[in-house]
C-alpha cells in the first residue's frame, strides 16, 4: 500500500467517525426475527430518517425467554443498552431484581401511551408491585383454530366447536388419522404445543380460575386440585390419541419444517392455542388453507369459562440508563406506539397492539380496507378474542414456573408420575424459590 | 546466564506476555471469581450474598441435580467405552495397505471437523422414529427401531450413537499409535506362530496403551461436558432423560437466576474430573506401557 492510499483511507475513516460524532445513539437489543423483526426495523429506520441526530443501533436476538445470557453479561460489565424489546412474560422477574427502570413517570406524561388505554392483561404483565416496568407493544390473541375440511371429513359440524376440553378430546380422536401400523399421519391436535411448552395447561387452569401463585404471590398453588384436573385431562388427551411417544414421534417427524406449525401445513386439525401469527405461516406455506380455517375461543375445562392469554413483547429500559438517554429511548417508544405506525406494524407482523384505541383503529381499517389484510375473516375472529384475554400472573420466577410445568407435563404424560405427584414436585421447587426470594426481601 | 540467553528469555516472555495476560484475565480471574460466587446467592443482576456451603447442600438434595448427574455418568461411561472400542476397530481397519486408503481415512475424519450444532441438527433427522435413516436401515433387517429421541428409554443411547459420528480424531490418534509400532515385533511373533488375536493381545494392545490412556482421559472430560446435543436436540427431554450436568448448569445460570448454584456445579464438576483423572493416572501404572523394552 502506498503512503497516499494509506492517507486517503485514514481520511475516510475520520470522515465516517465524525459523521457519527454528536449524534445520540440508542442501543436497542432484542429485535426478534421474521416479519415481526422486519416491521420493527422499518419503524426504527423511519425514526432515524425523521430524526437524523439519532442513531438506533439494533441487535437481534429474542430477549426475555431465551438469549438472556447477553443481557446478564451486559449487566455484569455495566454495559446495558438503552432499550430492549422484551418478552412480557418475564418482565416481572427482572423488574423484581431491579434490572429495569420503572416507567410510571414517562407514561404519565406520554401523548400516546396511556395506562387506561391498555388492555388489563397486558398492563398486569408489564407491572410488578405497583410499578410499570414495560410498555406493552404487541400481543398475539389466541384461540382454537380449526380446519373446516377436516371437521367435515370426520363427520363433525365446523360451526359447533367442542364446548369444553372433554369434548375437545373426543373431537381430537375423531380427527386423528393413523396408518395401518398405527402411526399418526394426521393429528387431531397441534401436538407440539402440549409438550414444547405448557401453554394449553396454563389456558386450562385460567379457565377454572386457578393460578400458579396465591393472590399475594407468596404461595405456589401449582398443585391446586383444579390444575391437577387440567393436567389429568391433558394426559387423557395424549393417551386417547395413542400415547405420548406416538405423538412425540409424529412431532419429530415434522421437525423438518422447523418453526412451521403442522396446522399451517394441514397435518393437524385443531390448534388449541392458535394465534394471529398462524396467519403469517399459512400465508407462507399454504395460503389456500386460510378460507378453510375458523377460530373460536379455546374450550375450557368443564364448568369453566373460555380464557386466552395474549403473549407478546414490550419495551423496557434497563435500570442505570442515564436519564437523558432514557428520555431519548422513550421518545422512540412513543414513536413506535403512535397511530401512524400501529397499522403498518400489525399488518406486517400479524400481531396486534394491545390498546383499546389501537384495536378500534384496526377494526375500522379491517372494515374499510379488508383487502389490505391477509384472511380478513380470521383477523376479525382473532380480534374478537381479545375480550377474553387473561394475564400470565407476574412473579419473580415465571421462567422457572414454565420449566417446572413443562417437566410436570412430561412426567405425567410419560406416566413417570401421576398428575398430582408431578405438580406436587413442581410446586415444591417453586415454593422453595419463593420462600428464599421473599425471605431475602424482608 | 549469558547475555544471549538473557535476550532470548526476555524475547520469550515478551512473546508469551499477551497469552499470559489473557490467561490471567479470561481464565484464572473468572475461575477464582466463580469459586467465590459458588459460596454466594448470586443472580448476576443483584450483588452476591455470602451463604457459605448452602449452594452445595441445596444441589446435593435436589432431584434434578441427581438426575442430571446420573445421566452424565451414564453417557460418559458408555460413551467413552464405545468411543474407544469403535475408534480402535476403525483405526485397525484403516491401517491396512489398501488402494485409496487415504480417501477412506478422510471420509472417517470429516464428520469430526463439522460443527457440532450442524451434526446435532442432522442427527435429529437421522434419529427420527418414523422417517429417520437409522430406523430405515434397521427395517432392512426386520427391526422396528424405537422413537429414539422421543422415548425416555432410548434418548441417552441415541446420544451415545450420535457421539460416534465425531470419533474421527480418536481414529487418527489410534492410527498414529498403530503406525508407531515396529513391524519387526509382528514379524517375530509370526515366526513364533502367533495368530491375529495373539498379535493384537500381546503386541498391538499393550503398545497402544498410552494412546488408549490419552483417549480415555480426553474423552471422559469431553463427555462430562456434554451440552450441545441436549441444547439443540432435546432440551433435556424427554422427561429429563437427556438433562446433562452442563445443560442443567446453563439453565441455572442463565434461566433461573441461580448463578451461585451454577458456579458450585462447575466447581463440583472440576473436582470430579480432577479426581477421576488422578485415579486414571494411578491405575494406568498397571496397564499402560510407555516403552518398548
Amino acid at each position: 500500500m502506498t503512503f497516499r492510499r494509506f492517507f486517503v483511507m485514514v481520511l475516510i475513516f475520520i470522515l465516517i467517525s465524525s459523521t457519527a460524532y454528536g449524534k445520540t445513539v440508542i442501543r436497542w437489543w432484542g429485535i426478534v426475527g421474521g416479519p415481526q423483526g422486519e416491521a420493527l426495523k422499518a419503524i426504527a429506520n423511519k425514526y432515524m430518517k425523521l430524526n437524523p441526530e439519532v442513531t438506533i443501533e439494533m441487535r437481534e436476538g429474542t430477549l426475555g425467554l431465551t438469549d438472556v445470557a447477553a443481557f446478564l453479561a451486559a449487566i455484569s460489565a455495566k454495559q446495558t443498552p438503552e432499550l430492549i424489546y422484551w418478552d412480557r412474560f418475564t418482565v416481572a422477574e427482572f423488574a423484581a431484581r431491579g434490572a429495569f427502570m420503572p416507567l410510571d413517570d414517562f407514561i404519565a406524561s406520554s401523548k400516546f401511551i396511556k395506562t387506561k388505554d391498555m388492555y388489563t392483561y397486558a398492563l398486569k404483565e408489564a407491572s410488578f408491585k405497583g410499578h410499570i416496568y414495560a410498555v406493552p407493544q404487541d400481543a398475539a390473541t389466541h384461540g382454537l383454530a380449526i380446519n373446516i375440511n377436516h371437521y367435515k371429513e370426520a363427520g363433525l359440524d365446523p360451526s359447533k366447536p367442542p364446548k369444553d376440553f372433554e369434548e375437545f378430546i373426543v373431537y381430537a380422536k375423531k380427527l386423528t388419522k393413523y396408518d395401518d401400523k398405527g402411526n399418526i399421519i394426521r393429528c387431531g391436535i397441534e401436538a407440539s404445543e402440549y409438550f414444547n411448552d405448557p401453554t394449553p395447561l396454563v389456558v386450562l387452569m385460567k379457565s377454572v380460575g386457578a393460578d400458579w401463585v396465591s393472590i399475594d404471590g407468596k404461595k405456589c398453588t401449582l398443585n391446586d386440585p383444579k390444575i391437577v384436573n387440567a393436567l389429568d385431562a391433558i394426559v387423557r388427551l395424549c393417551d386417547t390419541l395413542g400415547g405420548r411417544q406416538k405423538l412425540q414421534d409424529f412431532i419429530s417427524a415434522q421437525e423438518v419444517m422447523a418453526g412451521i406449525s403442522y396446522f399451517a401445513t394441514g397435518l393437524s386439525s385443531q390448534y388449541y392455542r392458535g394465534g394471529l401469527w398462524l396467519l403469517a405461516q399459512i400465508k407462507r406455506v399454504k395460503p389456500e388453507l386460510a378460507k378453510d380455517v375458523k377460530v373460536f375461543p379455546s374450550p375450557p375445562m368443564p364448568g369453566g369459562k373460555p380464557k386466552a392469554f395474549m403473549g407478546g413483547f414490550s419495551f423496557v429500559i434497563p435500570a442505570g440508563t442515564p436519564m437523558d438517554k432514557a428520555k431519548e429511548a422513550f421518545k422512540f417508544i412513543e414513536f413506535c406506539m403512535s397511530p401512524e405506525n400501529i397499522l403498518e406494524y400489525e399488518k406486517a407482523s400479524t400481531k396486534i397492539i394491545p390498546y383499546h384505541s389501537a384495536i378500534n383503529l384496526t377494526k375500522k381499517e379491517l372494515e374499510a380496507k379488508p383487502q389490505d389484510f391477509f384472511a380478513p375473516h380470521l383477523w376479525k375472529d382473532f380480534l374478537d378474542l381479545i375480550r377474553i384475554g387473561a394475564p400470565r400472573t407476574p412473579t419473580p420466577f415465571n421462567f422457572l414456573i414454565y420449566s417446572e410445568l413443562k417437566r410436570a407435563v412430561d412426567n405425567a404424560t410419560y406416566h413417570k408420575m401421576s398428575p398430582k405427584e408431578a405438580l406436587d414436585q413442581a410446586a415444591a421447587v417453586i415454593q422453595k424459590n419463593l420462600d428464599e426470594f421473599y425471605r431475602k426481601e424482608k | 546466564m549469558s547475555s544471549f540467553r538473557k535476550v532470548q528469555a526476555i524475547a520469550g516472555i515478551v512473546c508469551a506476555f499477551p497469552s499470559i495476560l489473557g490467561f490471567f484475565f479470561f481464565v484464572l480471574g473468572p475461575a477464582i471469581a466463580s469459586a467465590y460466587f459458588s459460596f454466594t446467592r448470586y443472580t448476576v443482576i443483584e450483588p452476591p450474598e455470602f451463604i457459605g456451603f448452602e449452594n452445595y447442600k441445596a444441589l446435593i438434595s435436589e432431584d434434578l441435580f441427581r438426575v442430571s448427574f446420573y445421566n452424565t455418568i451414564y453417557l460418559t461411561s458408555l460413551g467413552v467405552l464405545s468411543t474407544i472400542v469403535t475408534s480402535l476397530v476403525l483405526a485397525l481397519l484403516l491401517n491396512q495397505k489398501l488402494r485409496g486408503i487415504s480417501i477412506y481415512r478422510t471420509i472417517f475424519f470429516v464428520p469430526s471437523i463439522t460443527p457440532l450444532v450442524a451434526n446435532a441438527v442432522i442427527w435429529t433427522l437421522f434419529l427420527n422414529g418414523k422417517y429417520g435413516l437409522i430406523n430405515y436401515v434397521l427395517s432392512w433387517f426386520g427391526i422396528k427401531g424405537p422413537a429414539w429421541l422421543a422415548d425416555p428409554r432410548w434418548a441417552k443411547p441415541a446420544l451415545i450413537i450420535m457421539g460416534l459420528w465425531g470419533i474421527g480424531q480418536s481414529i487418527v490418534i489410534y492410527l498414529a499409535g498403530l503406525q508407531g509400532i515396529p513391524l519387526e515385533l509382528y514379524e517375530a511373533a509370526e515366526v513364533d506362530g502367533a495368530g491375529i488375536i495373539a498379535k493384537f493381545k500381546y503386541i498391538t494392545w499393550p503398545l497402544l496403551s498410552p494412546t488408549t490412556f490419552f483417549i480415555l482421559i480426553t474423552s471422559t472430560i469431553a463427555h462430562f461436558q456434554m451440552f450441545v446435543q441436549p441444547y439443540v436436540m432435546t432440551q433435556g427431554g424427554p422427561a429429563d432423560a437427556t438433562m446433562t450436568y452442563v445443560y442443567l448448569l446453563y439453565n441455572k445460570a442463565f434461566g433461573w437466576f441461580k448463578m451461585g448454584e451454577a458456579c458450585a456445579m462447575a466447581w463440583m464438576l472440576f473436582i470430579l474430573v480432577i479426581v477421576l483423572t488422578l485415579l486414571q493416572f494411578y491405575f494406568s501404572k498397571k496397564w499402560v506401557h510407555y516403552e518398548i523394552s
